[in-house]
């Protein structure tokens, strides 16, 4: 399923105000690569350093030390830039500050337009990339008449209409409520699943993150862990010591842990815990990387 | 205790129909209760609690706070409301945008000096709430604009405090917190019911959160209160809360499923001690995975949540 890495971040440090008496370095030597069709998760605490490594990915920041590739050239060349912000796509936290024309039709036009493609091409774009996200019927509403998650969903079409190989949601989903939340991320669950889009989720909802084939755990700058999610969201006393909480069935199935119940580790989801019960889930459903032999 | 009778509010703007936010609503919230307000976005949820003070104005219907009508014509409606709004303070969301001292003292002195308050009263009220909101002493000198965000909220919160209000309504209080800052928000709000003896009422989205706070939830849709009881029952029905674009908690979407599959388990026991309670009560049912017998727990938290 993946591959080849497509973004590789080499030793990257970020200072911010360097050589000040307020200097911050927000991230210290990462080493990280991001592979061609990955689902890979960065989750930590406020300040641990992850919208910092967002804006690493696509070049809207170069790091003070270190080195950030994207398809193989380096972000801090200035004639890749263009090319790397299309390859790689954000969508931030705020809905109210991505959209930008009087219409959802018109704000996904904005970066195709930009690129300079025939105006045919544009449509054609546009069109694709709201069918994907589900609101090409709303193609003619102004923005502000949308749902929080229908927003986000505009600004992913918006980046869409880019072709790009790789998004990077940057708390996307963190001003939302549940049913925005879930829009969001069942839309980008299947652009990866669907188109083997690589993407990167930048999240601290631990229940999001176990979407992931693979997590990277941040703490003050630095990566201290990384593997697949239900082996790191199990251990809700390391969770806490990091800023993070484990959702409420990690928790209460250490408690019964305590109480000399056997249940596996890696429990996550409300799934998770009736298939640690032997009960198959409300669907039938076996979390993936549970069902993989290791 | 905050009464509301037949209240509709009409949004009117120049170049827009008429927007009805609120279409009939009857309620009470008594002294001492821990509510929540919960329902999808649109539904008068923040509308509502902005009359729970006086900040906006029912287009028909009344509204009481402590038995005084806010809203009834008379020479005095001017106190009545100054007296609503110290009764029952409101946090609004994302009340950190709403900082502007250059300390975190400063900013929370704001309210008591504008009540008219004494300079000895006035400190002695910052103190109290910043203890109250759990912000370190050292703090109150430092720019609020230096802080977390989780800390900024709190700043925000203290300055509501320093009013003293029996009441706290908060609205989304923890949206776009991360998760330390939303457990200590919620350890917050309950010790401020617990030993303050505050009534708290939330504006909520996140089920796990209500499940930790409320005991009564009051559900939302279109402008009407379309279900109003314990917090336990509301959340444990789940064509109900589908119908208002929301989702039991956690817990109870696993008592749900043991339930279905015959186990006698109580779906509405949401918080995760009587979730525990429930699946001990039935782990000789459970297979081979539950531990049978009266073992006690191994080094258990004394008293609730969170970690060893």
């Amino acid at each position: 399923m993946t591959g080849e890495p497509l973004i590789v971040l080499r030793q990257a440090s970020v200072v911010y105000h360097p050589g000040q008496p307020d200097a911050v370095e927000a991230l210290r030597g990462i080493d990280l690569e991001v592979r061609r069709g990955e689902f890979l998760a960065v989750v930590g605490a406020n300040g641990s350093g992850k919208s910092t490594l967002a804006r690493l990915l696509n070049g809207l920041l170069v790091p003070t030390r270190g080195e950030v590739r994207v398809a193989g050239r380096s972000t801090a060349d200035p004639q890749a830039r263009w090319e790397i912000r299309r390859l790689v796509g954000m969508v931030f936290q705020n809905p109210d500050n991505q959209l930008v024309a009087p219409t959802v039709e018109e704000d996904v036009a904005f970066g195709p337009e930009n690129l300079g493609l025939p105006r045919q091409e544009i449509a054609r774009r546009v069109r694709t990339a709201l069918e994907t996200v589900g609101l090409w019927e709303r193609r003619a509403d102004p923005p502000h008449r949308l749902s929080g998650g229908q927003k986000q969903r505009v600004a992913l079409a918006g980046i869409l209409a880019m072709q790009p190989q790789c998004l990077v949601l940057d708390e996307a989903t963190a001003m939302l409520d549940p049913a925005g939340r879930a829009e969001v991320l069942e839309t980008v669950a299947r652009l990866h699943r669907e188109r083997a889009m690589t993407v990167v989720l930048i999240t601290h909802f631990l229940e999001e993150a176990v979407r992931a084939e693979r997590v990277v755990v941040l703490e003050r700058g630095r990566i201290v862990a990384s593997g697949r999610p239900r082996e790191l969201f199990d251990r809700p006393d390391w969770l806490e010591r990091l800023g993070l909480v484990a959702p409420p069935m990690g928790r209460l199935a250490e408690r019964l842990r305590r109480r000399g119940w056997n249940l596996p580790p890696g429990i996550v989801t409300v799934e998770d815990f009736l298939a640690a019960l032997g009960l198959p889930g409300p669907t039938g459903h076996v979390p993936r990387d549970r069902a993989v032999t290791p | 205790m905050i009464r509301v009778e037949g209240l509709v509010h009409v949004y009117r703007a120049p170049g827009f129909p008429p927007r009805e936010a609120l279409r009939g609503v009857d309620l009470v919230i008594g002294d001492g209760e821990r509510v929540a307000i919960m329902g999808p976005t649109g539904s008068g949820k923040s509308t509502l609690v902005q009359h729970f003070n006086g900040l906006l104005r029912p287009t028909r219907g009344r509204v009481e706070v402590d038995g005084v009508e806010l809203w009834a014509p008379g020479r005095d409606r001017d106190e009545r409301l100054a007296e609503a709004r110290r009764r029952v303070g409101l946090v609004f969301q994302f009340p950190e945008q709403q900082l502007f001292a250059e300390t975190v003292w400063e900013d929370i002195a704001f309210a008591p000096r504008n009540f008219g308050l004494g300079e000895a009263e006035v400190a002695d009220r910052v103190e109290r709430a910043m203890a109250l909101a759990g912000l370190p002493p050292e703090l109150a000198h430092r720019s609020p604009f230096s802080l977390s965000g989780g800390q900024m909220r709190r700043v925000a919160i203290a300055g509501v405090l320093a009013m003293q209000p029996r009441t706290l309504v908060l609205d989304e209080p923890t949206a776009g917190l991360d998760p330390q800052g939303r457990a200590a928000l919620v350890d917050l709000l309950g010790r401020l019911h617990r030993e303050e003896g505050m009534t708290v009422v939330l504006v909520s989205h996140d089920v796990d959160e209500v499940a930790a706070v409320a005991q009564r939830v009051i559900l939302m849709r279109d402008g009407q209160v379309v279900a109003d009881g314990p917090a336990g029952a509301i959340l444990a029905d789940t064509g109900l809360l589908a119908s208002c674009r929301l989702r039991p908690p956690a817990t109870a979407r696993l008592l749900l499923e043991l339930a279905r599959r015959g186990l006698p388990v109580d779906p509405r026991r949401i918080g995760i001690d009587e979730a525990e309670a429930e699946l001990v009560a039935v782990a000789d049912r459970l297979g081979p995975v539950a531990a049978h017998g009266q073992r006690p727990p191994e080094a258990a938290p004394a008293g609730g949540e969170g970690g060893p």
